[in-house]
């Protein structure tokens, strides 16, 4: 399908082309914490998933519909982190290979689980402060840096760090015991 | 690598939300990678925290931190749900500062109900999304000539007005960089002109393909000034709504291909001082932030072109990876000549 479905330029009535769609969407949370975890930085993780995308509906044509989308894509995802790794002259946290492939495995495992794990933060989310939902909003709706917002609240950044560090702490809390807590019959 | 570390230690939290939040310096990096080599643990804990801090980002573009999630949701769906506190204050502000007509705009600003701010960051967040959109333009008024005619039927130094290839017209765009403009010209030839983000392109009928390293160089021309494309510029368009526009929320009809029940924005240009479109509307699904419609009423027209135009979702179905670059749109074969001019910006 790809090979000549590449220079597809409407795509409004191709079924491969809506259910590529679909299934992107539906997982592309999974693959943005999946590059996360990899990369560390949200500004290359966004660009990644959009490679990620493009190389994807590449290879559409090969899926096999019998396996999970987001397994097939995660084959992918951990290679376009690896080679952004390779590229950069220095990296914030310097891993080694070994290292790398387990951190990604580690990753993996959470993002096959990712929509349990996202209906239980759903849940978490309730448990914030007001407080911490300002910062939150913030550092991850306005893309702000620590720093910005401790400058816009006329806080200290240790201040603003401690806020956000809280409400990480919390969320993660919540959302093991969530994850860990037996399924109502 | 050995697993030497079995409980995450408040240490190793700081060290790996320091590092996801930017903050840590080379050192506190290296003792982070030596942690998460030695200790599987960590590489969970760390794992975790990156998985949350990506669901997050998520649900902040959901609204998610919305104080009163329901509430946020409520007040996009009904415009007039601002607490009677705000509004009431309105008034008893708007009747007081009649009398200072310097302060009166600053005035309305600051009591505009925030939520429609809100959803507008909302539509520009969105446009960070690898998503296409696909639209159809509209030349809703093609702007009397200085006769009072249909500039659209007339022939100017042997060229056709830009409102009369404008009408009809495909737009489609990949977040906020990449767009391709298919237009018909009147004399029966087509024009295609875009950018993958880093190269902008143009080719008309058989002609060579003509590229350039400014990303909007071959939109120039097409509508008047600064604002002449305000379409391929979403982004800027949104924001100058935002910076320059006053706000209000009406109700447009649903959508009729899609049924989605779609929320306006009018913005109402402050002053004349700042440039672009009189009035913008904004149809928009709140449930994903897409534009449906964007309505650019009383366009500059020093240049010519058209008074008003409309941009009309017709799909938002992916396109090919390769769409947004010219080699998508002619046969391999094709000349290609490179300006070296670029537009001031």
């Amino acid at each position: 399908m790809p090979a000549s479905q590449s220079s597809t330029r409407q795509g409004g009535d191709n079924p491969s082309q809506l259910e590529f769609t679909r299934l992107f969407v539906g997982s592309q949370p999974a693959f943005y914490g999946f590059l996360l975890t990899l990369v560390h930085d949200r500004h290359a993780a966004d660009d990644l998933v959009q490679d990620l995308a493009g190389r994807l509906w590449l290879k559409f044509g090969d899926y096999e519909r019998s396996r999970p989308f987001i397994a097939w894509g995660l084959g992918f995802a951990r290679l376009l982190a690896f080679e952004w790794r390779r590229l950069q002259a220095r990296l914030p946290v310097p891993l080694d290979e070994p290292t790398l492939q387990a951190l990604a495995d580690a990753a993996t495992e959470r993002s096959l689980a990712s929509d349990e794990r996202h209906e239980a933060l759903g849940q978490c989310l309730q448990h914030l402060t007001d407080q911490q939902r300002q910062v939150l909003q913030a550092r991850y709706y306005r893309d702000q840096t620590v720093a910005e917002i401790a400058r816009q609240a006329q806080r200290t950044e240790t201040a603003v760090y401690k806020v956000l560090k809280r409400a990480h702490l919390l969320l993660l809390d919540c959302m093991r015991k969530t994850l860990a807590s037996p399924t109502p019959p | 690598m050995k697993d030497s570390a079995t409980d995450p230690s408040s240490e190793l939290e700081d060290l790996i939300l320091r590092a996801l939040h930017g903050l840590a310096d080379e050192a506190e990096g290296a003792a982070l990678a030596s942690q998460l080599a030695a200790s599987r643990q960590a590489r969970e804990n760390f794992a975790d925290h990156a998985m949350l801090q990506g669901f997050l980002v998520t649900e902040a573009q959901a609204g998610g931190f919305a104080a009163d999630r329901v509430a946020f949701f409520a007040a996009l769906e009904d415009p007039l749900s601002v607490p009677n506190i705000v509004r009431n204050h309105r008034w008893w502000w708007l009747s007081a500062a009649a009398a200072m007509v310097v302060g009166l705009l600053s005035l309305a600003l600051l009591l505009l109900p925030h939520n429609a701010f809100a959803a507008l960051d909302q539509v520009i967040s969105a446009l960070d999304r690898p998503v296409d959109c696909n639209y159809v333009i509209r030349v809703l008024d093609p702007g009397a000539d200085r006769q009072g005619g249909n500039p659209v039927d007339k022939l100017e130094h042997g060229r056709f007005p830009p409102a009369a290839f404008l009408d009809g017209a495909r737009l489609h765009l990949r977040g906020d960089r990449q767009y391709v403009l298919e237009q018909s010209l009147p004399d029966g030839a087509t024009r295609t002109l875009g950018s993958d983000g880093q190269t902008s392109w143009c080719i008309r009928g058989d002609g060579p393909v003509r590229t350039s390293a400014d990303p909007y160089h071959f939109g120039s021309g097409m509508l008047a000034g600064r604002q002449d494309t305000p379409f391929l510029e979403l982004r800027t368009q949104l924001e100058d709504l935002r910076r320059f526009y006053q706000l209000e929320w009406f109700t447009p009809p649903a959508d009729p291909a899609t049924l989605a029940r779609l929320k306006g924005l009018r913005g109402s240009r402050h002053s004349t001082a700042q440039g672009g479109p009189k009035e913008i509307e904004l149809w928009f699904d709140p449930a994903t932030a897409q534009i449906h419609r964007l309505v650019l009423k009383g366009l500059p027209r020093a240049a010519g072109g058209p008074a008003s135009i409309a941009l009309e979702l017709t799909s938002s179905a992916p396109l090919a990876p390769d769409f947004f670059r010219h080699q998508a749109h002619h046969e391999p074969s094709r000349q290609i000549e490179a300006e070296t001019t670029t537009r001031s910006r």
